[in-house]
C-alpha cells in the first residue's frame, strides 16, 4: 500500500519522468479489475518497447468507462460501448447501483494485461465512498452527482515510474527504499529479471550440455552411415575417376553430401521452432529469429561436418588408389 | 602413339607386370587375351595413369606419363580416353544423357551437343529415350550407354576392359559390330581386354597377355 500523498511526492521528484497510479481490487467476472489513469496507456510498455494498442475505442473520457483486455473481451463476449457492472472483491458484492460502459477494447499484447480490466482510480474511489468497513451503505447518490464529488484516492496499491534518465535507476531506488513518510520499496524490474535468468542459467546450461550431446551423436550418425556406404560408392568412383575426376572432386562430393545434411537440419530444425513459437502462445516474446551468437554457433556446426566429411572423403580416396579403374567386389 | 618401355610395376617386392616393350600404333585395334589373374587391369590403370610404372616409362601421345602431376593425370585421362568397363559403367541414379555427358564434366577439350549424342546412340543402334534412368536399361543397353560415354567427344583412345562379358551371345556380336563402326569412323586406338578369344577375329593385332607380362613368366 502507498499512500495517495506519497505516490504525489514521489511524482515530483525531479529524477521521475512520470508516474502511473495503480490500485488492485474489485473484480470482473473472474478477471482482476486494475485503476489507474489515462497515463497508464501513454507510458506503459512491454516487449520491445511496445505501447498497448486498442482495437477499438480508446482511452478513458467518461467517469464511468472501462477499457478491457483482449481476453476478458473474447471471454465475456464484450464489444465497445456494452453496459457492464462491477463486483467488490468478490463476484457476490455486486456495484449493481454504478453502471459501466466499454469505451476501450485493446488489441492481444500476450502480457496480463489480455486478462486486465481497468477503470479510473477516481471512479475506484468514488464508488467505494459508499462502503463502510466493508458493508455497503446506500446513500442514494446519483451515479452523475458522484461523478462531480471529486472524491480524493487515499490509498494505491502501488505505482509505475518512468525516469528521465535511465542511468539514475539505482539512486531512485535507493531514494524511495529510504523514503521517510512510509515504509515502501521499489522494484527495478530488469534487476528482478537478472535474478529470475541466473536462476535459469543452470537450467539453460543444461540444455546447452544436452543439445551439444545431440549434435555430437548426430554427426557420428552421418559418418558412420557415409562410412556403411564407402563400399556401394567404390564402383562410382572408379567411374567417376575414370573419366578423369581427381582427388578434389571426391572430397567435394562428401563435403557436399554433409553440407546438404547439416543444412538440411538447421532448416528443419529452424522452421520446427519458428512453429512452435507462432503456434504456442508464449506470455514472453521469444524471437524466432537465431541471434549473432547463434548463427556462429550454426556455422561452427556446420564447419565441423564438413572437416569430419574428410575422414570419409580420405578413406573413400585411399580406396579408390587402391582399386584403380576396375573394381571387382 | 602409345610406346612402353622396360616397364615395372609391383606392390612391395613381388612383381606383377614387367612388360620390356610394347608399341602400339595410332588407329590400331588392339585384342589383349589373357587369364584373369594376370594383372590385365593393372596394365589398364597403367596406361589411363592411374597407378605410376615402379620402374620404366609410358609415353602417350608424345607425353611422358610420369611427368604429369596427378591432377594433370586425370586432365589428360578425361582428354584422350574413352574407357569401357565389364558392367557397372554408369550411375543409376541419373539419366542416359546425364551419363554420357558426365564424359566431358572433367575435360576441356571433349564438348558434346545434344544432337551429337542423338546422332551416336544411332549409330550404336541404341534407341531410348535420353530422359531414361541408366537404371531402367537393359545390361545391353547399359553397355552401349557406356560405349557412347567413351566414344563421344572423339578421344583418341578408348579402352574397353571385357566390356561383353555379361552379354549373351547375340547382345555380345552385335555390339561388338557397333563398336566397331564407331571406332573405325571415329578413327580411334582401341584396347580391347578380354579372355573371350572368340573375339579376337574382330582385331588387325592380337597379342597374349601372358607372353606379353614377363612377370608371370
Amino acid at each position: 500500500m502507498v499512500t495517495y500523498g506519497s505516490y504525489e511526492e514521489i511524482a515530483k521528484f525531479e529524477e521521475v519522468a512520470w508516474a502511473v497510479p495503480l490500485s488492485l481490487g474489485d473484480s470482473f467476472k473472474g478477471f482482476g479489475v486494475m485503476a489507474t489513469n489515462e497515463d497508464f496507456f501513454k507510458h506503459y510498455k512491454y516487449g520491445s518497447g511496445e505501447l498497448l494498442e486498442f482495437k477499438e475505442g480508446g482511452n478513458f473520457s467518461g467517469f464511468y468507462d472501462l477499457i478491457v483486455g483482449s481476453n476478458v473481451a473474447k471471454k465475456v463476449g464484450l464489444n465497445l460501448s456494452d453496459k457492464v457492472h462491477l463486483s467488490h472483491a468478490e463476484e457476490h458484492y455486486k456495484h449493481t447501483n454504478r453502471e459501466f460502459r466499454v469505451s476501450g477494447v485493446l488489441k492481444e499484447s500476450k502480457t496480463p494485461n489480455d486478462d486486465l480490466v481497468f477503470m479510473q482510480l477516481k471512479t475506484d474511489e468514488a464508488i467505494h465512498w459508499e462502503w463502510q468497513s466493508g458493508h455497503f451503505v446506500d446513500m442514494k447518490i446519483e451515479s452523475e452527482r458522484l461523478s462531480h464529488m471529486g472524491i480524493k484516492p487515499k490509498h494505491l496499491s502501488g505505482m509505475l515510474l518512468g525516469l528521465k534518465n535511465p542511468s539514475q535507476i539505482l539512486y531512485v531506488e535507493e531514494k524511495i527504499n529510504r523514503y521517510k513518510g512510509e515504509n515502501l520499496g521499489a522494484a527495478v524490474p530488469a534487476k528482478v529479471l537478472s535474478k529470475l535468468f541466473k536462476l535459469m542459467k543452470n537450467f539453460q546450461d543444461i540444455l546447452f550440455f544436452i543439445s551439444t550431446a545431440v549434435f555430437i551423436t548426430a554427426l557420428f550418425t552421418m559418418l558412420s552411415s557415409m562410412f556403411s556406404t564407402l563400399n556401394e560408392r567404390r564402383r562410382e568412383i572408379a567411374i567417376l575417376r575414370s573419366l578423369g575426376a581427381g582427388a578434389k572432386i571426391i572430397f567435394l562430393l562428401f563435403a557436399a553430401e554433409s553440407l546438404l545434411i547439416v543444412s538440411s537440419g538447421i532448416v528443419l530444425g529452424n522452421t520446427l521452432l519458428t512453429l512452435l513459437i507462432v503456434l504456442i502462445p508464449f506470455t514472453i516474446s521469444i524471437s524466432a529469429m537465431p541471434d549473432m551468437h547463434e548463427i556462429i554457433m550454426l556455422l561452427f556446426m556446420v564447419a565441423v561436418s564438413l572437416i569430419a566429411a574428410f575422414i570419409p572423403a580420405i578413406s573413400s580416396y585411399k580406396q579408390s588408389l587402391q582399386d584403380g579403374l576396375i573394381v571387382r567386389i | 602413339m602409345i610406346t612402353i618401355s622396360a616397364c615395372k610395376f609391383g606392390y612391395e617386392k613381388k612383381s606383377v607386370l614387367d612388360i620390356e616393350s610394347f608399341h602400339i600404333k595410332e588407329g590400331e585395334h588392339i585384342f589383349l587375351h589373357g587369364k584373369s589373374g594376370s594383372a590385365k587391369s593393372t596394365f589398364l590403370n597403367l596406361l589411363c595413369a592411374v597407378l605410376d610404372p615402379t620402374f620404366g616409362d609410358i609415353e602417350v601421345l608424345g607425353t611422358k606419363l610420369a611427368s604429369l602431376s596427378s591432377s594433370q593425370k586425370d586432365r589428360f585421362r578425361a582428354d584422350n580416353y574413352g574407357i569401357i568397363f565389364q558392367q557397372f559403367n554408369l550411375l543409376p541414379y541419373l539419366s542416359v544423357e546425364e551419363n554420357i555427358s558426365l564424359s566431358y564434366r572433367f575435360s576441356k577439350s571433349k564438348s558434346a551437343a545434344k544432337e551429337e549424342i542423338e546422332n551416336l546412340l544411332d549409330s550404336l543402334q541404341l534407341f531410348v529415350d535420353l530422359k531414361t534412368p541408366a537404371m531402367k536399361l537393359s545390361l545391353g543397353q547399359q553397355q552401349r550407354v557406356a560405349a557412347a560415354r567413351a566414344l563421344i567427344g572423339k578421344p583418341k583412345i578408348i579402352l574397353a576392359d571385357e566390356p561383353t562379358s555379361a552379354l549373351d551371345g547375340d547382345t555380345k556380336e552385335s555390339f561388338m559390330r557397333v563398336l566397331f563402326n564407331q571406332i573405325e569412323a571415329q578413327n580411334a586406338t582401341l584396347i580391347f581386354v578380354s579372355h573371350d578369344k572368340s573375339l579376337a577375329s574382330n582385331f588387325n593385332t592380337v597379342y597374349d597377355f601372358a607372353k606379353l607380362n614377363r612377370a608371370f613368366v
